[in-house]
């Protein structure tokens, strides 16, 4: 039997709690909003004698990549916290800290560039820098993800470094019920950081000359990481179901009510809560709909899909997200989804949801649109245009003209 | 007198520097008296080419030397290690410019950190284009003798004045003519940051550049004392708040013994000597005064 107590915590007291009871070593962090709580309570933690680790109070994110790549080196578990401009400040660290296999845990309260709310605008751009990415929907699943990420990007078969998401405002500041996980338990699903290397140790008598393999192939082993830690995520989610009971899917994804679905949603974060009951709803009329939700984006969990349509043959599947690419007027996961659906002989009709941008809500009666769209779709196999949420395309010119 | 006695090399020769490059004499004077308990951050700057040594690199991209330089120390001691120390050899423009906010930080936060600029007054690594250290009139690729404009327009900033007002322990200049003088500095540096861990130290050396000055490689120690000589490159220390004018020549020597065996300022009119001779001494008068008061 596990011993948790029961806590009402936001998203980021979950993560900070996270962070102290995975021990961590080394912390760097510049305050952004709405990240700043998250460190301001990791430096209550260190301030009170709770939490023994070295916290840097850096000047800025691209320094504060730096100092983690820095510590990172020297073979000791490092956590951070940014978001929006910050992520966008510390891109060509991030970048660092991927190429040189650093395993951080870096938790990003997602925010829109233009606004203090959440799109994913900021990790979006990341998108291709060797991250992995979890987008988590809840405090709790914010607090269980940030313990697991540890297990993940230290593995030995990845050790890349790891983000964990959540929207900004929605799940960072807002309460809920937590469990909270005892020490004791923690450190049987989460021992010492075993490190694969150390690069920077003065002890050691003789030199290490670090090999730096071309840049093809430190790319492909970078792509087997990025492979190797699907099964680790799957891993790391059943093992802590075993000693903790909660369980996010198979890790990469979790499904709702798609047994017998003709059309499915896929979404992403704290969405995936109203689109739980907007499923309910329109199960109960009678509507055979269901629900996917990404935990997953980096790596991307294409094979997962793939097997969900050959098993339950998706007529039509909507994808809901707050980010767009411009120029392509879609997001990136729906590209991503569309690209590894297509070689299927029995693929889905596929429409895109842009919605939830700078924080914008996400109501039940979008969602409810969303379904109808996708049932649409699933029975005339016809396929509107990709669905802008929250304005009118005549409301853009009008608002240009006002310049 | 020099209290430095032998030390064992951790730098092992050859190095891919220009031929008459004083950052050679200045990463291995430094390094070799540190010793091995050290880990030593390079971030884009000729030293980033310069070499093998028998101590830890770190990792490091240009504006982040002194960010990674804190990261790995605060590692190194949540690791264990003790009194490792923590060293950064940056160019002038990882130092002036571009890494100027994160070591404005690193040295308000107090850290473990021995900081050498290694100052060739441009961006040499890249093609000898200006930095925020590279003297007025002097020629650049990115301040050309063209028709209208001839060379930088404006005064270089003083970095170890901006890092005085940090208010960490060691402040100091040094020139590679007296290496004795410069081991004493590191060695200084070294008890006070890493052994006493007083906050971070910064010492900055004149790195005189055949390549990007102009002028032939075997001149390189004649060159810093030149400039030591002429005013032009003071040798000072500012131990926690104590002034020290290190090298005080009697006389100074007319700068334009030490210009007009430069390229870089060969198109330089009587003029413009004369006022940056009066800027040189200006500078000067200065420093004697703080060398009396001692503050």
């Amino acid at each position: 039997m596990v011993k948790e107590k029961i806590d009402f915590l936001t998203g980021n007291d979950a993560i900070a709690y996270a962070v102290k009871l995975a021990r961590v070593k080394v912390i760097a962090a510049y305050p952004i909003t709405p990240q700043s709580p998250v460190t301001e309570k990791i430096s209550e933690y260190i301030a009170n004698g709770e939490m023994d680790a070295e916290f840097i109070e850096i000047e800025g994110e691209h320094s504060c990549l730096a100092a983690m790549r820095g510590a990172g080196a020297c073979g000791v578990r490092i956590f951070t916290a940014t978001c929006g401009p910050g992520l966008m400040y510390a891109h060509e660290n991030l970048e660092m800290v991927h190429r040189d296999r650093i395993p951080l845990v870096i938790a990003v309260p997602n925010r829109s560039y233009s606004s203090l709310f959440a799109d994913y605008t900021d990790s979006m751009c990341e998108a291709t820098t060797g991250f992995i990415q979890l987008f988590v929907e809840s405090p709790q699943e914010a607090l269980d993800t940030t313990l697991q990420a540890f297990r993940i990007a230290e593995d030995h078969r990845v050790l890349m470094p790891l983000m964990v998401l959540y929207d900004g405002y929605v799940t960072s500041h807002t309460g809920a019920t937590v469990r909270l996980p005892s020490q004791e338990d923690v450190d049987r699903f989460l021992p010492p950081f075993k490190p694969y290397a150390v690069r920077i140790d003065p002890s050691r008598s003789e030199f290490i000359q670090w090999d730096t393999p071309g840049v093809p192939l430190q790319e492909m082993e970078h792509e087997q990481a990025m492979t190797n830690a699907k099964e680790v995520i799957k891993e790391a989610n059943e093992e802590y179901a075993e000693i903790f009971g909660r369980r996010y899917g198979n890790g990469l994804i979790e499904t709702y009510r798609v047994e017998d679905a003709e059309a499915a949603l896929v979404t992403m974060a704290s969405m995936t809560g109203t689109a739980r009951h907007v499923v309910d709803i329109l199960r109960d009329k009678g509507e055979r709909v269901g629900l996917i939700k990404l935990r997953s984006f980096r790596p991307f969990p294409a094979e997962d899909f793939i097997e969900l349509q050959e098993k339950y043959g998706f007529k039509a599947l909507g994808v809901c997200e707050r980010d767009v690419t411009h120029g392509c007027n879609y997001g990136e996961v729906y590209g991503d989804l569309k690209a590894s659906l297509y070689d299927l002989a029995d693929r889905p009709k596929m429409i895109n949801f842009i919605l939830g941008l700078g924080g914008s809500d996400i109501r039940v009666q979008d969602l409810q649109f969303a379904y109808q769209k996708v049932l649409e779709a699933a029975r005339t196999g016809k396929v509107e245009k990709q669905t802008w949420f929250g304005h009118e395309i005549g409301a853009v010119e009008i608002r240009l003209a006002g310049f | 007198m020099s209290d430095v006695v032998a030390v064992e090399r951790v730098t092992i020769p050859p190095t891919g520097a220009c031929q008459g490059c004083a950052m050679v004499l200045i990463s291995r004077h430094a390094l070799d008296t540190l010793g091995r308990n050290s880990a030593v951050i390079i971030p884009a700057s000729c030293g980033a080419w310069s070499g093998a040594m028998l101590i830890d690199r770190g990792p490091t991209q240009f504006p982040s030397a002194a960010a990674a330089a804190s990261g790995v120390a605060r590692g190194l001691k949540a690791a264990g290690h003790k009194n490792t120390n923590v060293v950064v050899i940056a160019g002038d423009g990882g130092t002036y410019d571009i890494g100027l906010q994160a070591l404005s930080g690193a040295a308000e936060r107090g850290e473990r950190i021995i900081y050498i600029c290694q100052n060739n007054q441009a961006y040499m690594n890249t093609g000898i284009q200006r930095s925020g250290a590279t003297p007025r009139w002097a020629w650049t690729t990115t301040t050309p003798i063209g028709s209208v404009i001839q060379g930088k327009t404006v005064w270089p900033k003083s970095m170890p004045e901006i890092m005085e007002a940090h208010h960490i322990p060691l402040v100091a200049t040094a020139s590679i003519h007296n290496i004795p003088d410069y081991k004493r500095k590191i060695k200084l540096a070294q008890r006070l940051t890493t052994e006493e861990g007083k906050g971070l130290s910064y010492i900055e050396v004149l790195n005189t550049c055949p390549t990007g000055w102009r002028y032939s490689p075997e001149k390189m120690v004649a060159m810093a004392r030149l400039a030591v000589e002429t005013g032009f490159w003071p040798v000072y220390e500012v131990v926690e708040g104590k002034f020290k004018l290190n090298i005080k020549p009697k006389t100074l020597k007319p700068l334009k013994e030490f210009l007009q065996m430069q390229g870089r300022f060969r198109h330089l009119t009587d003029e413009q000597i004369a006022e940056m001779e009066r800027w040189v001494h200006e500078r000067w008068q200065r420093l004697l005064e703080r060398d009396e008061r001692g503050y």
